[in-house]
């Protein structure tokens, strides 16, 4: 179990019955889609799931086009979308009303804007919070020299960025990284394409379903090396040579045979260190939103309608190759679908922002129970010592403040 | 402001100037908002730059605003319906060569390196193609003639570097590349006159010694030794320079994310793909590779800590 949970005792004086609520939690940045509808039931009531996926597509257009302006690369996209995502599993879905005074604290938009603040601060593109929110505002037409709550329209949705960013940072357990050491989805999907000597035509292809997967949860279910090695065996398996492009025509087209032996050399694991279960869960995932959303999505601007060699519509050849992965082995979810194992962890409930406001909160990457033994002897030590009366209870306490590491 | 206040405020300025790039800016928009009084403001540039007691820190800080003046000056006048016609970028551009010897003294290049960072920046403003020089810049140590490595076994200083010796070429710019090359080439000889000819000073030295450390004249140099002593620097000076350096270096990488998409388009562009992941990733080598997979095992590694069954 990831999580430890005490109340401390304040003081050891003895009158004092108050106590402060303590929590520990170890980042586990990957979710199964089960524990993410677990944690949805609690944060997007059932009528509510459309407009919450209406309005996904929006803020990502919105973000996009904010990313295009301020000239950021695509990785700020993405991790933008990560953390807004990520928001949405410990916080309420709320829209705000069209009430007079705009509610920052419950508007996607602010949301989005706070995700895009933390994003590109941990993607190393610094600017500043006055032009994101200047370009967004002017987007969406809004007036940010109006008066609302006695101050600028700027000034109130400033404030309220830099608060929610206080909370996104807790969502993301503290974790910069997002839970990962490697470059994002859009540029691994390159790499690895450029390893493999995949020509110019397919690695485009590759990159382009990088983009539409960006707006999807996958990146919350598994790794981007997974989702990446995905992307690059649907597009080896569909080897779509009628895609638009205008640059490197003289490449010769690098025939299927070609792109069958690279497909079948790839060791999942071997080369690229890729759980297979894995990444079999980001085929079936990709295949799936293809299947949907094929009308909605950047692929789509870039495929002639109909397929020249079946005579079909793109979508057909997605479909035909979800028919043949149908047997792929998937995440196994076994103790997820359990609902009590569900709910006895703490890690999957709406976040308490109260606790380290009130008490401590305490977030950390990696389970070494090393850095707690000092700590929790301490503890141990002092709760015994704390039945039997001992008067240095005090000189106790004060290692778990401080503990000599 | 008349041209008199505004002369005064602006040396004010430059003499306190520091490469941080707000105070850079600074400077240049109170130039660019006062283009009316450009020769006179043009002119305080140039005196301050010869002005004894200027330090090389700070003339090394103003060719710096010089880059930031100009890229300025470019884009308030290439903005729709300006009134400005690239104020400075005439002046400035012809009198560069001249500059580049006034920030770079004698023989001494301690700014050379900010210099051509700057330089590369205002080719670019001015879209100048300036890759040859470039390259040859970076490949100066090939080309030392024979004429010049024998010159350098008989301990004979480099030729003082004139701007009266350079061909006039038609740009300014290019003639100030011509002569930050011929000073890469004069610090490259002097090095290695300086390993060929000096002692090599055995055991340790402390701090302070390092810090005070006055070049030992021979005869020969002796002549120089009084304009010399000027431009060796003081502890002080030193540390204010590392930390100006880092100052303007991450000023440097404050840009290098930039991704210019085509302006046409509101969507995905194959432009994007082409040249900023296409073209930048390259073949990885085996070490890298093998790094790049060590990661990985970190990562899975925190990935398998993330479910609840085990998944691999």
């Amino acid at each position: 179990m990831s999580e430890l949970r005490r109340d401390e005792k304040e003081g050891e004086n003895g009158n004092s019955q108050r106590t402060f609520p303590s929590i520990v939690q170890v980042a586990r940045p990957f979710f199964t889609s089960a524990e993410l509808k677990h944690l949805h039931s609690f944060t997007i009531p059932d009528h509510k799931k459309l407009s919450y996926n209406q309005r996904k597509h929006q803020i990502y257009h919105f973000v996009f086009n904010i990313v295009r302006v301020l000239k950021f690369p695509l990785r700020v996209l993405a991790t933008t979308m990560n953390y807004y995502q990520r928001y949405y599993l410990f916080n309420s879905f709320e829209e705000a009303s069209d009430g007079e005074e705009p509610d920052f604290e419950k508007d996607p938009y602010t949301v989005a804007l706070a995700c895009l603040f933390l994003a590109f601060k941990n993607e190393d593109c610094i600017k500043k919070l006055k032009d994101i929110q200047s370009v967004g505002n002017k987007m969406r037409e809004v007036d940010d020299k109006v008066k609302v709550h006695n101050m600028s329209y700027a000034d109130a949705q400033r404030k309220v960025i830099m608060h929610m960013e206080f909370k996104l940072l807790q969502v993301i357990k503290f974790d910069f990284k997002n839970g990962s050491n490697v470059q994002s989805v859009d540029q691994l999907v390159v790499k690895i394409g450029k390893k493999l000597g995949i020509d110019y035509k397919t690695t485009m292809f590759c990159w382009l379903i990088s983009f539409d997967i960006m707006s999807t949860p996958l990146c919350l279910v598994i790794p981007p090396h997974c989702i990446a090695l995905a992307i690059i065996i649907v597009s080896l398996n569909l080897k779509p040579k009628d895609l638009n492009t205008k640059y490197n025509k003289a490449d010769a087209p690098t025939s299927p045979e070609y792109l069958n032996s690279i497909l079948e050399k790839i060791d999942c694991y071997e080369d690229f260190r890729c759980p297979e279960t894995l990444v079999n869960e980001g085929i079936l995932y990709i295949l799936d939103y293809y299947v949907h959303q094929m009308s909605f999505s950047i692929l789509n601007e870039f495929m002639p309608a109909v397929d020249a060699e079946t005579g079909k519509e793109q979508i057909f050849k997605f479909m035909e190759l979800k028919s043949r992965f149908n047997d792929l082995k998937v995440l196994s979810q076994k103790s997820c679908n359990n609902y009590s194992i569900l709910n006895q962890d703490e890690y999957l409930k709406i976040w308490d922002y109260n606790i380290g406001s009130k008490g401590c909160s305490r977030f950390i990457l990696g389970i070494k129970r090393r850095r707690f033994n000092l700590e929790l002897d301490a503890v141990e030590k002092g709760a015994i010592e704390d039945e039997n009366g001992s008067d240095n209870a005090e000189e106790d306490s004060s290692r778990v403040v401080s503990p000599s590491t | 402001m008349d041209s008199f206040e505004a002369t005064t405020q602006f040396s004010q300025m430059l003499r306190n100037i520091t490469p941080v790039m707000q105070n850079l800016t600074r400077a240049a928009h109170f130039a660019i908002k006062n283009h009316e009084q450009e020769d006179y403001l043009f002119h305080s540039i140039i005196e301050v730059l010869d002005d004894p007691n200027t330090e090389l820190n700070t003339k090394s800080t103003i060719f710096q605003f010089i880059e930031v003046l100009m890229h300025e000056a470019f884009q308030v006048s290439q903005q729709p319906k300006s009134h400005y016609s690239y104020p400075y970028i005439h002046t400035l551009k012809s009198s560069l060569p001249n500059i580049l010897l006034k920030v770079l003294p004698g023989a001494n290049n301690s700014s050379l390196h900010n210099v051509y960072n700057s330089l590369k920046n205002i080719s670019k403003t001015c879209k100048t193609a300036y890759e040859e020089y470039d390259n040859k810049y970076s490949s100066i140590n090939t080309l030392l003639s024979e004429a010049e490595l024998e010159n350098i076994d008989a301990n004979i200083p480099y030729p003082d570097i004139k701007i009266e010796d350079e061909i006039n070429a038609t740009d300014p710019v290019i003639t100030t590349w011509d002569l930050l090359i011929k000073k890469k080439k004069q610090s490259q000889y002097e090095r290695l006159r300086l390993l060929k000819h000096h002692k090599v000073v055995e055991g340790s030295v402390s701090e302070e010694d390092m810090f005070s450390f006055q070049p030992n004249k021979t005869t020969k140099d002796q002549a120089d030794a009084s304009s010399n002593a000027a431009l060796v620097f003081t502890k002080k000076q030193i540390l204010m320079r590392m930390e100006d350096d880092r100052e303007s270096h991450k000023r440097s990488k404050e840009n290098l994310w930039v991704v210019n998409r085509p302006k046409d388009s509101n969507s995905l562009t194959e432009d994007e793909f082409l040249v900023y992941y296409w073209n930048k990733f390259g073949n990885v080598t085996e070490e890298e590779d093998k790094s790049f997979r060590e990661s990985l095992n970190d990562l899975n590694a925190m990935v398998a800590q993330s479910y609840k069954d085990k998944q691999f």
